[in-house]
């Protein structure tokens, strides 16, 4: 029951959305206004409007390198994190053994724990197993940062498939590996694609796990956070919307597959 | 357009099934013949659904084997048997087009393109579907997609079709029809169907013969009229059917019958067909259908105090009366306080007045209509 719906309460929950708004857009916001401010400080008033903070972006290396170097290791780890999350989901919905529960818990931990606890212990682990800080070790950490969500995307919607529908081909004849490829696979087709983005788009803006397991390569985070810390350059603000821009890109065709659903018989 | 492989017998030799410690089927034997349809009947949580995917292979067996045709399958998963289900659910891949659906058996044995999709036309030609080809299962009907799945199992011709609850799901008016379709789809295709139902109405009308399961066990395997006439327990009586169960003390026991009395009724049921202890004294439960009782008006001035007029024959006062369509039931209560339900057909009603709560009636039978029934926990 909602406890009164009177003007008074109504206007109160009006100001509390508007202020939550207005803390998380209205920096963006300014950070979108002073992309195209020529003036060399963030401050009012506007002076003229221009694309060189834009251009120079292009024309800093590190930017372009850090942003192939994230698109390439995000694409990897979701390519990745999405395979063994449907291996995965596929078991923990079809199998019983002892253990499950557990196993699933094991599966869904990283969730639970601080990142950069996550960061640190991978850092220490793989350089007393003899490697050295790099892009690979990026990708091995972050599959393994995204592969919760993965699998619990995934998973609900094995668990929403009949069974009958896999019993029914291998009834039919199909092979345990068939019924998986041609009966659950396309029926979660959608859940796969969304779960793709989501994982890629987790990976693509990760600092914390990139930051501990690099020495001298850098991603797109790192490159933002160094240049931030190194002095301030209005640059930013134009490499923050470019990636704000794609996010929400992705974040839209995400959306819009797990809005369009598997379709159910 | 007929089904080219035979069909085939199947054998169950003492067939077990415990889920932790619930025991779902319990060393269970049955030869279903081939080209037999075969229903497999009872409530929910009787077993008889385990049952049937432990002959597709989707269920291990506890215990005991499986034999299709003579060959053991026991160990066989389902993709190796040669079964086919059909799921109350129907099971269609809704991603796959009519056409893709029934073709998927013959592409999965590297059928070329061309051939599967002209049989697979050919079968939905036949089911009344044709035209249906390019739509998607979400696209269809319920009946439609049933035919669907039928056509699916059968297109590889299977020697023994499996079915389970393949009704349920439908509407009253549509499940008659489907019902006939199926049995001249049976009779078509001669393979071994077994089935399975919890609706009496279309074991009795669809099956060859009909297994009556109970807690994981066969209480009664018979033909419909079997079942139905001569039922051998309490539960059988009760579940196909309504039935009186009378439970009564024997008097005496010869080759003629078997003359008994439950309170002040004499009754006398045909001679036992297999050896049990009838002795005098003995407490045996009995049989009655309701509908096998004639009821005559015992007249409203005629004395409820006359004792019973003679064996299989009772003056009962009506207790309830209710309407049902053609008939009409009547519950009535002897002097000596045992009940008897009756099921009278309205246009016989014409005889006799319309009998009212309080009335007497007189009721009789014919002693081939008692049967004998066993306690359950002999059967199950």
């Amino acid at each position: 029951m909602i406890a009164g719906s009177g003007v008074a309460t109504r206007g109160a929950l009006g100001i509390l959305f508007a202020t939550v708004a207005a803390v998380i857009y209205l920096p963006i916001i300014v950070m979108i206004v002073f992309s195209f401010n020529s003036g060399r400080y963030q401050v009012m008033p506007f002076r003229e409007f221009t694309f060189g903070w834009y251009r120079r972006t292009f024309q800093d290396v590190q930017y372009p390198e850090g942003f192939a170097n994230s698109v390439a290791i995000a694409s990897a780890v979701s390519v990745t994190a999405t395979a063994i999350a449907f291996i995965c989901a596929y078991s923990l919905v079809n199998s019983k053994f002892p253990g499950k529960t557990a196993v699933a818990l094991f599966v869904l931990a990283p969730l639970a724990v601080p990142l950069i606890l996550i960061g640190i212990s991978l850092r220490i682990y793989f350089v007393s197993i003899g490697f050295e800080p790099s892009l690979a070790l990026v990708y091995v950490g972050q599959v393994l940062y995204v592969m919760p969500l993965a699998v619990l995307n995934i998973r609900n919607r094995i668990a929403q498939i009949p069974k009958s529908q896999e019993e029914a081909a291998w009834a039919l004849g199909a092979s345990r590996i068939r019924s998986i490829i041609e009966i659950v696979v396309p029926s979660c087709r959608y859940s796969i694609a969304a779960t793709l983005i989501i994982t890629f788009t987790f990976a693509f803006d990760e600092f914390v796990i990139a930051y501990f397991l690099t020495n001298f390569s850098i991603t797109l985070p790192i490159k933002i956070w160094t240049t931030l810390v190194t002095g301030f350059d209005p640059a930013i603000n134009a490499v923050g919307v470019m990636v704000f821009a794609f996010s929400i890109a992705l974040g839209i065709v995400a959306q819009a597959l797990f809005m369009r659903k598997d379709r159910r018989s | 357009m007929q089904v080219e492989a035979g069909a085939k017998d199947v054998e169950l030799i003492d067939v077990s099934k415990s889920f932790g410690s619930v025991q779902a089927v319990e060393k269970l034997s049955l030869l279903v013949r081939a080209g037999e349809f075969l229903t497999l009947l009872g409530p929910s949580g009787c077993g008889k659904t385990t049952l049937l995917r432990m002959i597709a292979g989707l269920e291990q067996v506890s215990g005991g084997r499986i034999l299709v045709g003579g060959a053991d399958v026991t160990q066989k998963p389902p993709n190796r048997r040669d079964t086919s289900i059909m799921f109350q659910d129907y099971a269609l891949f809704p991603h796959k087009t009519i056409i893709d659906n029934v073709c998927y058996g013959l592409k999965l044995r590297g059928v070329a393109r061309a051939e599967r999709e002209g049989k697979a036309s050919a079968w939905l030609g036949r089911i009344g579907l044709g035209g249906f080809e390019r739509r998607m299962p979400h696209q269809l009907s319920g009946g439609q997609r049933q035919r669907v799945a039928l056509a699916r199992s059968l297109i590889i011709s299977p020697s023994v079709l499996l079915l389970d609850e393949p009704l349920g799901a439908l509407d009253a008016n549509l499940r008659l029809q489907l019902r006939d379709e199926l049995r001249k789809l049976h009779r078509d295709v001669g393979l071994t169907f077994i089935y399975v139902t919890h609706d009496q109405d279309e074991a009795l009308t669809m099956s060859d013969r009909i297994a009556v399961m109970r807690r994981g066990r066969i209480a009664q395997l018979d033909d419909p009229i079997g079942v139905f006439d001569r039922p051998k327990t309490e539960f059988c009586a009760r579940f196909v059917g309504e039935c009186n169960i009378i439970r009564a003390e024997i008097v005496n026991s010869d080759a003629c019958g078997i003359k008994c009395v439950a309170g002040d009724i004499v009754l006398i049921a045909p001679p036992a067909r297999e050896a049990a202890k009838l002795e005098r004294g003995a407490k045996i439960s009995l049989g009655l259908r309701p509908a096998s009782v004639s009821v005559e008006a015992g007249g409203k001035a005629s004395r409820p105090e006359l004792a019973s007029p003679g064996s299989n024959c009772a003056y009962l006062r009506i207790a309830e009366c209710s309407f049902a369509g053609q008939s009409l039931k009547l519950r009535g209560v002897s002097n000596g306080g045992v009940a008897l339900d009756m099921e009278i057909l309205r246009r016989e009603l014409a005889a006799i007045e319309a009998p009212a709560p309080g009335d007497i009636v007189r009721a009789s039978w014919n002693g081939s209509d008692i049967s004998l029934l066993a306690s359950d926990s002999a059967y199950g």
